[in-house]
């Protein structure tokens, strides 16, 4: 088995991956397909740029200039003149044009400079950190304590004898307005600092400058441009409100702000005067917040509000039942077709027919929209308190499996076949049927502990809801206190008591996922599901999470599927073992037959590919643990303490062994 | 005895810590490491998460400058304070760093990945035979080129890792965990891919793992870390079938084998034994404190 690296086969069956945009594409040309499917995006945009067209060729092409007085005094709109008049005779429509045009360009002059300097500041704070960091940001902050408005109507009226210049009037908001894109900026290269392409960039010897070019500022990018448009925005309104005010653009020239503050007095006998300037102000405003928030969505497609997911969730979780039903006819009618050729399918077999636990039979996950079909007519089952490892690699959709059979399957999936937990189905349940299963007779394990547990909840809280969950009543903190140090005893962790009041990203990451293992064991479950739950940890945490697990698993005589791409893994942990490979199940064997006999080539190419230790020439000597074993049953303690006399105490190690 | 091409003498790397209004406490992550290395070996260097082995890395590198110690790299001492001393050792490395999702620039093609290299070294004019050479040494095709980082697998990224390493062909390449994020059978393919480049290019290796049975299958010697010091270091046959540290046995008594009945042997044994307990009843001697 090698991987494919066939430009066809570049993304091999990865589930659901980006939404189908050209084939070889950048990130950005993923992002200009996203913006041009949305018709928020596309009104918003159509809205901005006819505006700017307006302000920019609208003034010339008007039959009317804005000094031009016509003989219709306060004439409401009509056909000559669409916006009406004012009490001078100026033609509405020409005001708004010329306003439109002066808002903008003063919008533009103060965005231009803002964003050049909130980048350049803002990646170089970020970047370079240290003093020029501490600099830039404080300046930052002195910036932002002064009243913006008070600033600019004291720098107006100090300048009323000559009249603010409309240069003099951007320069000011733009040395106002940059400091939020500065703060946004930095805080984006903060973490682009983080990255390894950086410190690989450093390593090659690239100049500071080359990477802060290179590497920072397109990957700060998009973020900019979001929020150029909401400083365009920002800048508008400023002005407005400044030129309303009698601080920003004078007569005879004029803005929108102006012109809404010249009418304010006539607005309830000449509203057209009033209304048509403010009118533009708020559809400018709107349109480009909306260009902006369509900007964000395209560019950063993953902050979907979670309420929206949810619905969404839901909905298409009975959409998949319903098409499971309709499938699953058609699967039976055309179950007379063969397998396919050279690859016999496994039957899960080895189980007595009666009284399985846990029965998937022609199980098939589909994304329709992406063409992944992840898993494909797969059958097993599960006997009580048995352990079974599904093992394969990622993308052969050992994951879908398991999520399918306990409804956490993600949007857009279609589900076939048919589940079965203890004899009933679990296909056609609704959230609250699913909700009463998870929470008390199957438990989940999920690789990262980290998402597993709320950063914001103590251990004792984890402890305490979960309990709460189960009885659905408050249970008292002393008999929760009790309860979570007998769990937390049970996965071997030391000075529970200590623990139970710290946070998770206090404990290591072993530790965490004992903590996930001791909860998972609270409703003491009929069926547990580890999704590789020792991928992230280190060899020496792995293996002792692992005897956690399987103490706790016995503790309390639950069946598990385990999850993994190691075979070496559940060599010693399992009854049996499950391969798949490209969503179907390759082999099927009681743990020491497959080791011993594998049958399916893909098998042996899993079991040659598992990592050894190698022991150079003399292959032949027992395991180390071996020679030590004789040691262990000595009533001295543990082989490693009696092989070697301990070094000398270090009070600062303490700690470190103490976590593991 | 051929002179090492390098040579690692005391190298030791603390780090204060910075909180206003609290004592500055120092985290000793680096202490007193000595090592050498001869042209074309493969050195592992093994520990669990915290034991120092990324410092130790990073602090060769020169992405931290070092509290004492010296590097000496084919007979000229590194001196991290200047720059140009620096880029002519940078020069001469390569690197491969564990999270092939963040070493690679996701706005850059991998054409723009693998040439960058080259023109920070300042070598320009036509570049496409290098760039052959090197997708070939990694065996992707030339349709990798126009195209970006996210649309490869996990073990594809860490191939075009690998070619940007050997842009330069360097003399040593540093492997910070470079298959520990992979699937078990991509972890195979890179390191026969490794193992063949090393043949054909005679390149040194740093190869930094916490899996022991990883580094036995690579690595001609091995270092064991732990706390910020080298443990114990040898060749790999002797400390794995000879281990002196107890930190050792209980890296190597974490291994898994793929055979049921000694794996189940392991862990009943592991159960009864200190090894499983989380406690350790043996200490490090502390770190000289080389303040100054």
């Amino acid at each position: 088995m090698s991987e494919p690296i066939a430009p066809a086969g570049l993304k091999p069956g990865l589930g659901p991956g980006p939404a189908a945009g050209p084939a070889s594409a950048s990130a950005w040309a993923v992002a200009r397909h996203r913006f041009l499917r949305d018709p928020v995006a596309l009104i918003s945009l159509t809205v901005v740029s006819a505006m700017v067209l307006a302000a920019v060729c609208g003034g010339p092409l008007w039959i009317y200039s804005h000094t031009t007085i016509t003989p219709d005094l306060s004439q409401p709109p009509s056909a000559v003149h669409p916006f009406g008049t004012d009490t001078l005779g100026h033609d509405m429509l020409a005001l708004v044009l010329r306003g439109l045009r002066q808002s903008l360009s003063i919008a533009f002059m103060v965005a231009l400079p803002a964003t050049l300097l909130g980048v350049v500041g803002g990646i170089v704070a970020g970047f370079r950190g240290g003093l020029v960091d501490n600099l830039i940001m404080r300046l930052v902050d002195l910036i932002l304590t002064i009243p913006s408005m008070a600033l600019a109507s004291f720098l107006g009226s100090r300048l009323r004898g000559v009249g603010i210049s409309t240069f003099t009037l951007s320069m000011v908001l733009a040395a106002l307005l940059w400091t939020s894109m500065a703060r946004l900026v930095r805080g984006v290269s903060l973490s682009i600092r983080q990255e390894l392409y950086v410190d690989a960039a450093i390593l090659m010897g690239a100049s500071q400058p080359r990477i802060m070019v290179r590497h920072v500022l397109p990957n700060v990018l998009d973020q900019v441009i979001v929020s150029v448009t909401l400083l365009v925005g920002t800048a508008v309104l400023s002005e407005s409100g400044l030129s309303f005010l009698g601080f920003g653009i004078r007569p005879p020239d004029t803005s929108l702000g102006l012109l809404v503050s010249n009418a304010k007095d006539s607005a309830m006998t000449r509203p057209w005067t009033f209304y048509f300037p403010g009118l533009a102000i708020i559809v400018f405003v709107l349109a480009i917040n909306f260009l902006g928030e369509s900007l964000r969505r395209a560019l950063n497609p993953h902050r979907v509000t979670n309420d929206y997911l949810d619905k969404r969730r839901r909905r298409s979780r009975r959409r998949s039942t319903g098409s499971a039903r309709t499938s699953r006819a058609g699967g039976q009618s055309g179950r007379a077709v063969p397998a396919p050729p050279g690859e016999p399918v496994p039957t899960d077999d080895l189980v007595p027919a009666d009284e399985p636990l846990l029965e998937i039979e022609r199980l098939g996950v589909e994304f329709p929209a992406e063409r992944v079909q992840a898993v494909d007519d797969l059958s097993l089952r599960l006997a009580p308190g048995e352990v079974v490892a599904l093992v394969g690699e990622s993308g052969s959709g050992k994951t879908m499996t398991v999520l399918a059979a306990v409804g956490l399957l993600p949007v857009g999936a279609q589900l076939s076949g048919q589940v079965r937990f203890r004899g009933r189905s679990l296909t056609d349940l609704d959230y609250d049927q699913w909700r009463a299963i998870r929470g008390s007779q199957i438990s989940i394990i999920l690789q990262d502990p980290m998402t597993s547990l709320n950063p914001v909840l103590t251990v004792f809280r984890h402890f305490e809801e979960t309990l709460r969950a189960l009885s659905g009543h408050r249970v008292a903190d002393a008999e929760v206190r009790r309860r979570a140090v007998e769990l937390m005893e049970a996965v071997g962790i030391t000075r529970a008591p200590d623990r139970l009041y710290q946070y998770p990203h206090e404990l290591s990451g072993g530790m965490r996922q004992r903590i996930v293992i001791a909860l998972a064991i609270v409703p003491r479950p009929q069926l547990i599901i580890a999704d590789e739950p020792t991928t992230a940890l280190d060899v020496t945490v792995q293996a002792r999470v692992l005897d956690s697990l399987e103490a706790a698993r016995a503790s309390v005589g639950a069946a598990m599927i385990f999850i993994t791409h190691d075979l070496a893994l559940v060599a010693g942990l399992v009854d049996r073992v499950l391969v798949m490979k490209d969503g179907r199940l390759v082999e099927a064997a009681p743990v020491d037959d497959l080791f011993a006999r594998p049958r399916h080539p893909y098998t042996q190419t899993l079991l040659a590919r598992v990592p050894r230790l190698r022991r150079g020439p003399d292959s032949g000597s027992p395991p180390v643990w071996a020679q030590a074993g004789s040691e262990a049953e000595a009533p001295s303690g543990g082989p490693g303490v009696a092989a070697s006399p301990p070094p000398t105490a270090s009070a600062r190690l303490d700690q470190e062994a103490g976590h593991d | 005895m051929t002179e090492p091409l390098l040579a690692v003498a005391g190298l030791t790397k603390h780090f204060w810590t910075h909180r206003p209004f609290q004592r500055r406490s120092v985290i000793h992550a680096l202490c007193g490491a000595s090592f050498e290395m001869t042209a074309g070996q493969t050195l592992g260097v093994v520990g669990e998460s915290g034991s120092g082995k990324t410092t130790l890395l990073r602090t060769v590198l020169g992405l931290h400058q070092p509290t004492a110690g010296t590097v000496v790299f084919d007979g000229d001492q590194v001196d991290y304070a200047r720059r140009a001393s620096k880029r002519a050792f940078w020069c001469r490395v390569g690197v491969v760093f564990q999270d092939p999702f963040s070493s690679l620039d996701p706005r850059l093609t991998v054409s723009d990945i693998l040439r960058e290299p080259l023109s920070v070294a300042g070598l320009s004019g036509p570049a496409e035979a290098a760039l052959r050479e090197a997708l070939d040494e990694v065996q992707l095709p030339m349709t990798a080129l126009r195209r970006f980082p996210h649309e490869f697998s996990g073990g594809q990224r860490q191939r075009i890792a690998i070619a940007r390493a050997l842009m330069l062909k360097p003399e040593l390449i540093v492997l910070d965990e470079p298959v520990s994020s992979l699937d078990v059978t991509i972890q195979a393919e890179i390191l026969e891919l490794l193992n063949s480049i090393q043949r054909q290019t005679r390149t040194a290796y740093i190869f930094v793992s916490h899996d022991l049975a990883v580094v036995s299958e690579t690595c001609d010697r091995v270092l064991v870390m732990f706390g910020g010091q080298i443990v114990e270091a040898g060749p790999t046959g002797q400390v794995v079938t000879e281990p002196q540290h107890p930190y050792t046995r209980e890296l190597l008594a974490a291994v898994p084998s793929p055979d049921p009945p000694a794996e189940r042997e392991r862990i009943r044994w592991r159960r009864q034994s200190a090894i499983g307990s989380q406690e350790r009843t043996w200490r490090l001697p502390p770190c000289p404190d080389s303040r100054r």
